[in-house]
């Protein structure tokens, strides 16, 4: 009895300690990239006032700020084109079975291995500098991310329950709004959630290579002036935001999901 | 003499080289609650699902009220062997789920006012927004029943129901199911490999044999209900009789799984 009290004990301190630790990795990273910033030229490593001052400049400047809001657009235009284009393809391969392999053994892996950067050339190529050749780009690199997950979905699908369902209505678009739809849910949010991550690093390579505007091509011109202060805080601002929305977000929607989805 | 509600007529189906029905005829009147009875593996869930469309036949014809099964998926509503439902909904919302599927989702209260009555009819008035899986066993399969007749079928086609439950629910959701179709009196097509549960639903149990299926014999149940299980004399002789005629079946003759089956 003992023993278990102990262990409860230990457990209810155990995300303390994480936390202690964490502020301890914090601290530790921040004084040394104080010492850093102090021996080192500005142009290698700035110091993190330096860095949070010219974060604090994408909120403050039109200019700044219409170029973080026009990667934003880039990315969730891509992850919606990727995904709607992953999810057709993956819904013709699960229904007609004899496109399955061209899916899923030829379009799938070529996608999944061709390079990002690849991609982006060839979009310059094709249409010049412009916002639609970072779309293309990003949706393009995210397509097997929606495909491959889609696909999972659609084979792990509780047969039983759309039989279920197939025995009350005969119309597919109304069983899929009721049943298919709601039993994929997870796997599309998993879709949704690996796609926003990558989005934004795709994003920023395609920009940087490829786009007239966007937060990539910023930090090209900031490479271009050895402007490291802008680099980094421009990279930190997608971490920072990546993680919020992946944490606040995507996160609670699959917790509650998982809940909600416990098997009946 | 009326004509027969579901007519079967030498239905075949096989699946590659395996015959699973080997012409299979038999009929069920409006009204009637018939139990298929037969061994495991013989095609009974697959003639209830020859029956809702859920599956064509290689050959045979298959005729509800005169209609074929995709014009007439609509008289049915089936109850699986297990109960299948969704864990994003609470029992209410499973129960509408039938009439959402089939009808659209028309008026919301008026379906969940109906589906509450359902609930109550099977004994869950108090459960009805009780998730899924904040229900026991048999608590789901009753939600599963209220959900098909949720629909007002004609015909409820039940395959193994209950026999996923213990001995004492799946006692207790016979009595239930036959006070259902008493009060009710739609056709039942029961599947079960249970004589004891056939002997006790049916009017009429249709014995198949094994594969490649047909209708080994088909006995007419004559006790009245509530019947003597233990007791009644012609119940007894019925129990032999089925246990002669399916010797072959291991889980009919296997005293653990039905005790009262080896005579």
């Amino acid at each position: 009895m003992k023993r278990a009290v102990g262990r409860g004990a230990l457990a209810s301190q155990l995300p303390n300690r994480a936390l202690f630790w964490q502020c301890v990795f914090l601290l530790g990273f921040g004084l040394c990239w104080i010492l850093a910033a102090k021996n080192m030229p500005v142009y290698i490593i700035p110091g993190p006032r330096a860095v949070a001052l010219d974060i604090l400049q994408f909120v403050t400047t039109p200019a700044l700020r219409s170029s973080a809001l026009a990667s934003l657009f880039h990315v969730c235009i891509a992850v919606f084109l990727a995904f709607v284009l992953g999810g057709v393809l993956a819904s013709i391969a699960e229904r007609f079975p004899i496109f399955r392999a061209l899916i899923h053994h030829r379009i799938s892996p070529f996608f999944n291995a061709f390079s990002g950067i690849g991609w982006a050339l060839l979009a310059v190529l094709w249409f010049g500098v412009s916002q639609l050749t970072v779309v293309f780009t990003v949706a393009v690199v995210l397509l097997p991310f929606s495909l491959i997950n889609i696909r999972e979905g659609l084979a792990s699908l509780d047969r039983e329950t759309l039989e279920m369902a197939r025995s009350f209505s005969q119309r597919p678009l109304r069983t899929a709004r009721l049943v298919l739809v709601p039993l994929l849910l997870p796997f599309l949010i998993a879709a949704l959630r690996i796609s926003f991550g990558v989005g934004w690093k795709v994003a920023l390579t395609a920009e940087l290579l490829a786009g007239d505007r966007g937060l990539g091509y910023v930090m090209n011109i900031a490479m271009q002036e050895q402007d490291t202060t802008r680099v980094i805080a421009i990279s930190l601002i997608i971490v920072v935001f990546v993680r919020v929305v992946d944490k606040y977000g995507f996160e609670r929607i699959q917790r509650k999901l998982s809940t909600a989805f416990r098997s009946a | 003499m009326p004509e027969p509600y579901i007519v079967f007529e030498n239905v075949v189906v096989s699946h590659d080289e395996n015959v699973i029905l080997g012409g299979l005829s038999f009929s069920v009147d409006a009204g009637e609650f018939v139990c298929i009875l037969g061994p495991s593996g013989c095609g009974k869930s697959t003639t209830l699902r020859l029956m809702s469309g859920l599956l064509q036949p290689q050959s045979g014809t298959i005729l509800i009220d005169g209609r074929s099964p995709d014009a007439a998926y609509a008289d049915f509503a089936f109850v699986f062997q297990s109960p299948r439902l969704v864990a994003w909904r609470n029992a209410i919302r499973n129960v509408t789920l039938s009439t959402e599927l089939r009808n659209g989702s028309g008026d919301r209260s008026m379906n969940e006012k109906k589906a509450l009555e359902l609930l109550t009819l099977v004994g869950l008035a108090q459960d009805g927004h009780k998730r899924a899986n904040e229900l026991s066993g048999g608590e789901r399969q009753r939600v599963a029943i209220a959900r098909a007749l949720h629909v007002n079928p004609r015909t409820l086609l039940m395959d193994e129901p209950f026999s996923a439950l213990d001995v004492r629910t799946r006692e207790a959701m016979r009595r239930e199911i036959v006070s259902l179709w008493e009060q009710q009196r739609k056709t039942v097509v029961f599947v079960t490999h249970d004589i004891d549960e056939a002997i006790f639903l049916a009017d009429r149990i249709i014995v198949l044999s094994h594969k490649p299926t047909v209708v080994e014999e088909t006995i007419r149940v004559g006790p009245s209900r509530p019947r003597d299980m233990d007791h009644d004399a012609e119940v007894q002789a019925l129990r032999k009789r089925l246990y002669q005629i399916m010797r072959d079946d291991p889980e009919a003759a296997n005293p653990k799984a039905n005790p009262k089956a080896n005579p």
